[in-house]
């Protein structure tokens, strides 16, 4: 759930809840208020009809009696009905034309000893309140007077409404404000994710702006720095890696050499020291021994050859890249029996810088090496082009192929590193590396590296 | 007849030392002087005038081959044979370009030397066996796109700027947003093109468009 929504809704549920309690509360105080009132005037009415009732009770004038309650009807509008029981229970006075309803009679009995009762009657005609006011004692008999509560209760519900419909407006209220303020919170943070993102992805360039100095302007700030720093390890790393590069191909450099002109020549001389050795000796064994050590010599040099050659071919600091990939090409179609075709364009006829001619046979040499361990494929294309400023390398399989983007198995990632590796040697010359392949589809390794054209030789 | 008077020009005196006893054992052949760097190479080559310098390819001073640039021009009638470690073709075209007679690899050197020099003086080349694909090559030259070939003629336009754009090592994603057409489009175009056109793989494609003229400039 966003952040936004988890605000909105906190300041909704906020509302909702305050505006329903106050409404409940108000509800209850108001109908409590209300109800007492009710009884207030109820009873102030029946014990004021009590004070003039007794005494023509006493007289049994019952005109008097109907005289009083019709006036009490006529001035109190809520006023439904008012009943006077005799001792005995009998209507003497009342304001219904046809008799009393059913049940009305034995409803709300006054307790022994009670000056009034009241109990709230549900009729087919709404809520009453009754009272009933014992007159003497009960001697004389029962007044009973009925006050409809329909006021109070449509009071209470227009309260309520009226309490809830603002409840609403402020709930609309509040969520127009809790989204405008959910929004402007979390828009810088949005912007955040999006940058960290971006440096995920390797672009550590990305800077976020500062708008504030809230919490969130603190936290771009250190987004910023954190960012700053990785910068600089990462050139910290690339430098290393440029160094490690340089001081391994060196080494290779220096290795091959020595193998090939000290030790080479040494063996060579060796070679024709056994040579006239074996043509000078008259013994037979002393040759035949001469010719065996002539044989360990031969191949010691055969090896010491071929490990020269695989370090760093001298054909590539002294002839170029062109003669050295002719070479590596040949030799590797007859090691793995791929037919390699290779072709040099514009850069037949320029050199390079060095360490550019390096980068481009080390990954011309990983591409072939990784076609050759896991593509199983015919034919391999090696161009090697010029095209405005840029050297433009494509080794190309018709091979099984592979799905680059995908998350492969462990020979596919092992071939993925292969990949970054080639990756990592171009960057460092800002040059690319680009992988096309489909599964049965071969693969293709494009290699693109800006060069200087007064960096041609 | 004379014997063959041979100047060694290499920066190893164990060598030196080791084909001298090996010479000056042939009757027909002697060891006439010993050059340690390009320069004395040069120096001694054209002051002792040899019938023959055994010339090493990595030299202090001048190496192997500006030496045999040099006495080609001081000295033309002094043959000259390469006695190399380097079993490179690029090596020996390069040397076989500067003018020398032969070309051989010092693990052959106690096996072959003798024979090298007497072939080389008779007037003949010698080069070391497994190295001699380069004269044939150099004899066919590369194998020929030019000539007609498939039905090229029926390349649509959009077939046509398709294989200029691959044969200038476009990726087919670039090809793609350039012509705003989809991967597997470019890749289908592609296939057809190579069919059409007989063309094996990206380096006969691009050999076919060189030939074509296809490459001199950006496409439109």
């Amino acid at each position: 759930m966003s952040l936004r929504l988890q605000i909105v809704l906190a300041i909704a549920g906020l509302i909702l809840v305050l505006g329903l309690a106050g409404t409940f509360h108000a509800r209850f105080t108001l109908s409590g208020i209300s109800e007492d009132l009710l009884e207030q005037r109820g009873n102030a009415i029946a014990s004021d009809l009590e004070g003039h009732a007794s005494e023509l009770l006493l007289t049994d004038d019952i005109y008097g009696l109907y005289r009083r309650i019709n006036s009490i009807m006529n001035s109190e509008g809520d006023m439904r009905y008012v009943v006077i029981l005799g001792p005995n229970g009998e209507v003497k006075a009342s304001t219904f034309a046809g008799g009393l309803p059913v049940g009305l009679r034995e409803a709300n009995p006054v307790p022994d000893g009670q000056a009034s009762s009241t109990e709230i009657l549900e009729t087919s005609e709404g809520s009453l309140l009754d009272m009933a006011r014992p007159v003497l004692g009960g001697e004389a008999g029962v007044i009973r007077v009925g006050l409809s509560r329909e006021r109070v209760e449509s009071d209470v519900a227009s309260l309520t409404f009226r309490l809830l419909a603002i409840t609403g407006g402020i709930l609309l209220a509040g969520l127009l404000v809790s989204y405008g303020l959910a929004t402007l919170l979390t828009r810088p943070l949005s912007r955040l994710a999006d940058a960290a993102r971006a440096v995920g992805r390797g672009d550590l360039s990305r800077k976020v702006a500062i708008e504030s100095s809230d919490e969130v302007g603190e936290l771009s700030a250190a987004f910023n720095a954190m960012t700053d720093q990785l910068r600089e390890k990462e050139e910290d790393r690339r430098r290393l890696l440029a160094q490690v590069i340089s001081a391994q191909e060196d080494e290779r450099k220096r290795v091959a050499r020595e193998l090939h002109d000290e030790a080479g020549q040494a063996l060579t001389s060796l070679m024709l020291g056994l040579k006239h050795l074996h043509e000078t000796a008259v013994d037979d064994t002393v040759r035949a021994r001469v010719a065996d050590l002539r044989t360990v010599a031969s191949d010691t040099l055969e090896l010491m050859h071929d490990l020269s050659l695989d370090l760093r071919p001298s054909s590539l600091d002294d002839l170029g890249l062109v003669a050295a990939l002719e070479r590596y090409t040949k030799d590797f179609g007859r090691k793995y029996e791929i037919n390699v075709d290779f072709h040099a364009g514009a850069l037949r006829e320029r050199r390079l810088p060095i360490q550019h001619e390096v980068t481009v046979y080390r990954i011309v040499q990983e591409a072939l090496t990784n076609t050759a361990r896991h593509a199983s494929a015919k034919n391999i294309s090696v161009t090697l082009d010029r095209r405005n400023g840029t050297a433009v390398v494509v080794a190309e399989d018709d091979g099984s192929g592979f799905d680059p983007s995908g998350q492969e198995l462990s020979p596919a990632e092992a071939r993925r590193l292969g990949i970054r590796g080639m990756e990592e040697r171009a960057a460092l010359l800002g040059g690319r590396v680009t992988i096309e392949s489909r599964p049965g589809a071969g693969t293709a390794v494009f290699l693109e590296i800006p060069i200087d054209e007064d960096d041609l030789t | 007849m004379n014997p063959t008077r041979v100047l060694i020009a290499d920066d190893h005196a164990v060598v030196r030392a080791g084909i001298r006893l090996l010479i000056d054992r042939q009757e027909d052949m002697e060891v006439i002087g010993e050059a340690g760097d390009g320069w004395q190479a040069v120096e001694q080559a054209t002051s002792l005038r040899p019938d023959l310098v055994l010339l090493d390819v990595t030299m202090p001073g001048l190496n192997g081959l500006e030496v045999a640039s040099e006495l080609r021009r001081a000295v033309p009638d002094v043959r000259l044979l390469v006695l190399t470690m380097h079993d490179d073709e690029a090596y020996l075209r390069q040397f076989l370009q500067a003018g020398v007679s032969g070309y051989i690899l010092k693990k052959a050197a106690d096996t072959e030397l003798v024979a090298a020099v007497r072939a080389v003086v008779r007037g003949e080349t010698y080069i070391y066996p497994s190295l001699t694909g380069v004269l044939v090559d150099r004899f066919l030259d590369k194998p020929e796109v030019t000539k007609e070939r498939g039905s090229h003629g029926k390349l649509t336009a959009r077939e046509t700027e398709i294989l200029q754009l691959v044969a200038q090592g476009y990726t087919s994603q670039q090809i793609g947003d350039r012509l705003s057409i989809t991967v597997n489009t470019v890749q289908t175009h592609r296939a057809h093109i190579m069919e059409k056109l007989e063309l094996k793989g990206r380096a006969e494609l691009v050999r076919y468009a060189l030939a074509r003229g296809l490459l001199t400039g950006e496409p439109s």
